[in-house]
């Protein structure tokens, strides 16, 4: 049957169903109850001059003094974490808590803790955009930029945690006269292949959405140096129809790159821990559970540094109330999904009544780390559950609340999976207490330092939200109705 | 599904008579074991489509989707699958004492049953499948008679409470799917684990869904029914089964990837089970089947849209989809692949009764939910 066959002319019987269909849902809008009127994502009056003004202007603004001292602070927490970084280099490993059996802790905690961090810019920006979720426009730039910071954060750890990073090119396959070759069997150099690919597919992503705009602001700028670099920057642009084209095309298939990766990157990451035969390591929910986890952790991010922006950017009305009770709605579906994931953990130890898996869980929730297993579930599966509630998802206090408990909590997730695992092996003799030192917290605190100090550098020298993907939502620019998500 | 509906049920008819008389010449002939493995082969064949339709009706009231409301009365019909589903799971409680070890007397001696004993015995086991039955009924009752009512009544309400009851159905439908996965299927290897085992089914589920769902749609497309469902409708469809036959692929790779390399006794034995004994080939289809053939069939824009090729891909998903469940249930049989009369008659009689019933259920309520204040939208959807 064709397909024009199949639209053809519409039966008598059919007409009259569809003729029965309300004529607009605006018929029903006096009469609609209130949560199923259409949310609103840009509020008063925007055009797209109005538009350009409010968000590329502020680049070449002189920023408020909370600016300065906020990067006073991360600047001060990175150059801690720095001089510790090198310190471990000039010192050696020994000067971080790891001991056997505990081989692997802050390095590899804080390893997984920011990959997942990276995780809502790119949920935002490829698999949102696949779903259509039109709300993604307006926070799509910032979740991608933080991203491309939290990678970087990321990356610093297992080229730290080698022992001689000036060794860690031995890292990637090529030929060489060292005769030496990575064993392509081991997770550990899936890693280095799914990290720099995600770091790479992002930075294009996010580069290529932001070439329109930059040339926005090259040609709005004033100071020659600016004028100078975001030439440079635009690559050329110069918004005809055959650049939105390809723009639009590339778009899409990077999108589509991106969205496999969102699955691929962190599962990479959880076979790291779930190939090995270690008990509560070796599970097979571990990678979809890792990725939920991810995007939990990298929303909680993105709602903190996003009401801070809101609030001192003066673009409330492009980052609505809606938002973030969207947001917050993700929040709570991952919180839900990871309780389901840690009762399956719990539930399948017992089911397959392993000593030494029960054993393990035990040792979760008691024991010298039980208070860890505690602090992890509570903030991780207890608190957001507080997000059922729309005041809940709607004031900054709770919003807050939460989002720093699913950072706290994804922080200790990992925590418990690598140190409790690891504390107690197979040979009793050998079980010991893991206690990180002064360095290991040092660095945590810098990568943390390095994380907001680009963060806070991008709000300063680049537009913080996407104007073109924004204009695309005010009335009047889609061809029938724009507006709300379909 | 719905494309081999005949016009005159007669020959359905006939189909699920003659397929029942084999039936029950295979309790006869070919012994309870085979009987009872194709009992339940069916049963979970059957839920998780209906399950399966009952959360994509519950994922659009959830995320307030707008494309996807003209097309909604058809996953709501299909839904209603569970109604006679119900009786079936209930008999086919009489299989446990045959083909689960773990629910047999002599499970006292093995040590990694008697740990879980009370777990797998019939009682307990009963009484969780009654409650996801009963869970499942009355997610139906909400979801689906609210929506039929809505038709009449115009109530902008019921859109609200199924809004409202969404997201708690998401967590009703974990525990059921989770539940049929390890009781129904996992629960004849007891000494069997994987705790990815509910999202696999999971998956499957939505996936065999999402088949149903378009090949019903197009179906009624071709009696000139829905016809304001369009090409963008269709584009919808076609992409999310797209998108969810690589997330099938992925857990399916994850659990396999997992266990074949940690190597564990406890857990190979799965894989051991299906790899040998001519069972490898199933294994190797399966991939072909529910990965390479679908990926490959719907990976252009123009195919994800082209009602002919969804078609195609939604029959060969659907038969993925009972491969799959072939392939999950059977080798506990301790023997190869089986295929003969036995196995036909109970296809004939499930597959006749699930297409009379799909046959009638077509006529309940209007084609679309008129009543929905938002069907305006969902009609000008356009990519």
């Amino acid at each position: 049957m064709s397909d024009s066959a199949l639209v053809g002319i519409l039966p008598e019987k059919v007409r009259k169903d569809t003729k029965k269909a309300p004529a607009s849902e605006s018929a029903f809008v006096g009469g609609l109850p209130e949560s199923l009127r259409p949310p609103s994502l840009i509020e008063g009056k925007v055009t797209p001059g109005s538009l350009d003004d409010q968000v590329l202007a502020f680049p070449g603004k002189r920023p408020p003094r909370a600016w300065f001292i906020a990067i006073a602070i991360t600047t001060t927490l990175l150059l801690l974490g720095a001089s510790m970084f090198c310190y471990t280099i000039y010192k050696g490993i020994g000067v971080w808590g790891n001991t056997s059996p505990v081989f692997w802790a802050f390095d590899i905690i804080n390893f997984v803790f920011w990959v997942g961090i990276g995780h809502a810019g790119t949920l935002i920006s490829a698999i949102l955009f696949m779903f259509r979720m039109r709300w993604r426009n307006a926070i799509a730039r910032f979740a991608e930029a933080m991203t491309i910071f939290a990678v970087i954060c990321a990356g610093i750890f297992p080229a730290l945690h080698t022992g001689r990073p000036w060794l860690d090119f031995f890292l990637f396959p090529y030929p060489n006269q060292r005769a030496l070759w990575p064993n392509f069997r081991s997770p550990l150099l899936w890693d280095v292949f799914a990290i720099s690919t995600y770091f790479s597919v992002s930075l294009m992503f996010w580069y290529l959405g932001l070439v329109p705009d930059i040339a926005s602001m090259r040609d709005r700028t004033k100071s020659k140096l600016r004028k100078t670099i975001y030439t440079i920057l635009a690559v050329g642009w110069r918004g005809a129809a055959s650049h939105w084209r390809h723009y639009e095309k590339a778009y899409l298939l990077l999108a589509g790159l991106a969205t496999g990766l969102v699955l691929s990157v962190h599962s990479v990451v959880s076979f790291d821990f779930a190939t090995s035969i270690v008990p509560a390591w070796h599970m097979t929910i571990f990678p979809p559970y890792f990725v939920a986890g991810a995007i939990f952790a990298g929303f909680a991010m993105v709602v903190i540094v996003l009401v801070v922006v809101r609030e001192t950017m003066q673009i409330k009305n492009l980052i609505t109330d809606y938002h973030l009770d969207v947001m917050n709605k993700v929040i709570l579906a991952m919180s839900c999904l990871m309780g389901y994931s840690y009762f399956m953990e719990g539930a399948t130890a017992w089911y397959s009544q392993n000593e030494y898996i029960i054993h393990a869980f035990k040792n979760i929730i008691s024991g010298t780390y039980g208070w860890a297993g505690w602090l992890t579930i509570s903030c991780n599966i207890l608190i957001p559950q507080l997000l059922w509630f729309k005041k809940c998802r709607t004031s900054y206090f709770w919003m807050i609340l939460v989002s720093i408990a699913v950072t706290i909590g994804m922080w200790f997730e990992r925590f418990v999976i690598i140190v409790i695992s690891l504390h107690q092996d197979y040979l009793p003799s050998s079980w010991r207490i893991y206690r990180p030192t002064l360095v290991d917290f040092s660095i945590l605190l810098g990568s943390f330092g390095l994380f907001f100090t680009l963060v806070l550098l991008f709000a300063r020298v680049l537009p913080v939200i996407a104007t073109s993907e924004v204009k695309s939502m005010l009335p009047g620019a889609q061809p029938k109705r724009g507006g709300h998500h379909e | 599904m719905t494309d081999t509906n005949s016009k005159s049920p007669s020959l359905l008819i006939t189909a699920t008579v003659l397929g029942g008389l084999g039936v029950l010449l295979t309790y006869v002939k070919a012994g309870p074991e085979r009987f009872w493995i194709n009992w339940i082969f069916w049963f979970v064949l059957v839920f998780t489509v209906g399950i399966g339709s009952l959360f994509i009706v519950a994922l659009q009231h959830l995320v307030s989707a707008r494309w996807s409301i003209p097309i909604r009365r058809v996953p709501e019909r299909l839904a209603t699958l569970l109604l006679p589903v119900t009786p079936v799971a209930l008999i086919g409680l009489a299989a446990v004492p045959v083909l689960f070890p773990g629910a047999r007397p002599e499970a006292i001696h093995n040590k990694i049953l008697a740990g879980k004993a009370f777990w797998l015995s019939l009682p307990f086991f009963s009484v969780r499948t009654v409650l996801i039955l009963c869970l499942s009924l009355m997610a139906l009752a909400i979801l689906v008679r609210g929506s039929m009512r809505q038709d009449k009544s115009r109530d902008p309400q019921f859109s609200v409470r199924a809004k409202r009851f969404a997201p708690l159905f998401m967590v009703l439908f974990a525990f059921i799917v989770t539940l049929v996965a390890f009781d129904w299927i996992a629960g004849m290897v007891p000494e069997w684990y994987s705790d990815i085992f509910g999202v696999y089914l999971f998956v499957g589920s939505f996936l065999s869904a999402l088949a149903s769902t378009t090949l019903a749609v197009i179906y009624l497309k071709s009696q000139s029914r829905l016809t304001d469902v369009r090409r963008d409708h269709l584009y919808s469809l076609g992409t999310f089964t797209f998108a969810f036959t690589v997330f099938w692929s992925y857990i399916a790779f994850a659990q396999y990837m997992l266990m074949w390399y940690a190597n564990l006794p406890d857990e190979v034995n799965w894989y051991r089970d299906r790899l040998h004994g001519g069972w490898h080939v199933v294994t190797v289809s399966l991939a072909i089947a529910h990965f390479i053939i679908p990926f490959f069939a719907l990976s252009t824009r123009d195919a994800k849209s082209n009602p002919k090729r969804l078609l195609k891909v939604g029959l060969a998903m659907l038969g993925a989809h009972m491969l799959d469940m072939y392939w999950l249930i059977f080798p506990v049989l301790g023997i190869g692949p089986v295929f003969s009369w036995p196995e036909v008659s109970f296809a004939l009689m499930f597959l006749g009764g699930c297409f009379l019933w799909i046959r009638k259920a077509l006529t309940w309520g209007e084609d679309m939910p008129i009543g929905d204040p938002f069907l305006r939208e969902g009609l000008e959807f356009h990519l």
